[in-house]
Parts: C-alpha cells; structure tokens; sequence
C-alpha cells in the first residue's frame, strides 16, 4: 500500500518526501527528524519503517 | 470439522435473532464488488446468533462484541419457555475454538425465564471471547404439541416442535443494544481541520492512472492561529487499507458523537479526542491513500 510499486504508483517516496515537504513549506513545523512522528494502522507498517 | 462443532457445541436448529439496532449501511469500500448491506442481524454492534440443539432441549445464543467499547444488551427470548432461572444461563467458553480467558465475575443476569440483562466486555473478538449462553428448554406437553399452522399462531409462545408439516419452528429472539461511549473531556478545545490535497511527483506514471494530488487532513492544534511564531512537531498517520482518510480520523481523532455506529457524522466538526490530547500541541496529518489492489 505505501510501498514504492510501479503500479499503483511510489507511496513510498511520496509520503517521505513529498508530503513532506509540502508540510513543511507550508505549515508551521519543526521541520527536522526529531520532531516527525508517524501512527500507522496495519497495512502501513511494513513500508513506514524502511522510509521514516 | 466446523459443522461438527457446530453440531457438538451450539445446536442444529437456526432461530431467528432480531434487535432494534439495525446494521448501518457498509462505509469503507475496499474497491471491487461492494455489498450493498451488511450482513448480520440488527444487533449492531454486537454479533448474536442462535441455535437449539436437535433434541430441542437446549437453547444456545452466542453474542460476540467486535468493537472497541463495552456493550450492554437485554436480551429476551420470545417464542420458547425456559426451563428455569435459576441455572439456565451461564457463560461457557468454546473451549475447542480456544477461546479462553474467561472472566469469572460476568455481569450477566436472568430477569425471569424469558429475558436477561448483560454486558459484554470490550473487544470479545481481541480477547478471543464468546458469551455463550446456554438455557435449558421446558418441554411442551402433550397438549401443546402443534399441529397445523393456526395452531401453530396460537401456541407461538410454548413452541418448541415441528408445525406438523415437517417445517422446523423457530424460537426468536430480540437483542437491545446499547452502546457506552466515553464522557467528553472536560474543557477540550477544538482543533481546526484543514482538507487539502497534496501533489505527489512520485506518484506520476503510475499504471494504474490514479490520481496524483492525494486527499490529506490537516488536524491544527488550538493555538496554530493565535500563536503566529510558533513551530510545531508533526505527526504524520497513515490510514490502513480498506479505510479512508476521513474514516479514521473519525476513528482515531475525534470524539463520537452520541451514536457511535455513525462515524460518518463528524465532518468538520472534529474535537480533540483522546489520541489528539496525548499528542498535545501537535500537528497530526492524516493520507488519503485508498488503493485498489
């Protein structure tokens, strides 16, 4: 589901980086790595602890 | 192997189960062929089901609570008489399925022979626990042995037996369910949601055409507007397949609102709930990133 799949499309990097930095340029954040946090359901998981 | 349990530990003889709170229509489309309804009997959100046993003796209702919060249920049987009050209820584990872990101190009460008060844990289904009730049946006399369909109208309420033609007559049963849902926090504020879309360039090209500016929930902390100089952390959530962004912000984000089998009811009208408060002062994303497989 967010993985880097050529079909369905590469969530993977969309989700680390892409949304991302949209966040992050758009929104007030803390954009270093201490200050991401990440909450997954199920399916999620695997993909999450390559790419966060 | 199934039925055979079945048969040994719940009973052959289907009975009816009906309730006053209907199955909401399904809400999370996975893709594919959807159902139009959801299966199951209007005991939303508890799954109860009903046998007797061939020899009409015992009455087994098995009541499973998938959800995550404690329910409460009145449960009557209509069409049949039970033996006694005193012995006739009492919760046994399916100890073939391996479901264990059964509470000694249930809060299961029988009113009279025909109607019972209980309330199931939360999450029987995580715990791997049925309630199972077990009632021994009153035999019916000779003279209340049926035998043609008005007969059958008439003795509705000591029916236990055949109507005469072969057909099997169900006992029913009716099932009230309540729902507890959590007290509000006291003083909570608001926070605001933002619906946005975000352009994802690596998902450009992909096989399947979906979109490439995914749906994203922004959850603002109170204090994003009046606080312009302040930076906050983010924590990004990732829904799980066959739910949606909307979905499980409604899940996991926000209060229920008074009926909790209606999650489709918050739209904008998100308050921080119990996660949110954890994560205080923080920003929480939410993905929309339905995918077909």
């Amino acid at each position: 589901m967010y993985s880097s799949s050529v079909t369905t499309g590469d969530f993977e990097n969309y989700i680390a980086h892409d949304v991302v930095a949209y966040i992050d340029t758009h929104y007030r954040t803390i954009p270093e790595r201490t200050s991401r946090g990440l909450v997954v359901t199920q399916w999620a998981v695997t993909a999450h602890r390559a790419s966060a | 192997m199934l039925f055979k349990m079945y048969r040994d530990h719940f009973g052959t003889i289907p009975v009816e189960v009906t309730g006053d709170s209907p199955q909401p229509k399904p809400t999370f489309p996975a893709g594919g062929d959807q159902p139009a309804v959801n299966p199951g009997s209007d005991t939303y959100p508890l799954d109860v089901s009903s046998a007797l046993s061939e020899d009409r003796k015992t009455l087994t209702i098995a009541v499973l609570n998938p959800s995550d919060a404690k329910q409460s249920m009145k449960l009557t049987v209509n069409s049949v008489k039970l033996a006694s009050q005193g012995n006739s209820g009492k919760w046994l584990p399916l100890k073939s399925m391996q479901l264990s872990r059964l509470e000694k101190r249930q809060r299961f009460r029988w009113m009279n022979t025909r109607s019972a008060r209980f309330q199931t844990r939360s999450t029987c289904l995580l715990q791997r626990q049925y309630l199972l009730v077990s009632a021994t049946v009153a035999q019916p006399s000779r003279s209340q042995q049926i035998s043609n369909e008005d007969e059958y109208e008439k003795y509705q309420d000591v029916l236990l037996t055949d109507a005469g033609d072969g057909r099997v007559a169900g006992a029913m049963i009716s099932a009230q369910v309540q729902t507890i849902v959590p007290p509000v926090i006291p003083g909570a504020k608001p926070a605001t949601v933002e619906h946005i879309k975000i352009h994802g360039a690596a998902l450009e090209g992909n096989l399947e055409g979906d979109a490439v500016d995914r749906d994203v929930i922004v959850f603002l902390p109170p204090s994003y507007e009046k606080d312009k100089h302040r930076h906050y952390p983010v924590v990004y959530a990732l829904h799980g397949y066959s739910i949606g962004a909307q979905q499980w912000s409604a899940k996991s984000m926000c209060r229920r609102p008074s009926k909790a089998h209606s999650p489709r009811r918050q739209g904008n009208d998100c308050r921080p709930a119990r996660l949110e408060d954890r994560l205080q002062r923080l920003d929480v994303f939410e993905f929309r990133n339905h995918r077909r497989f």
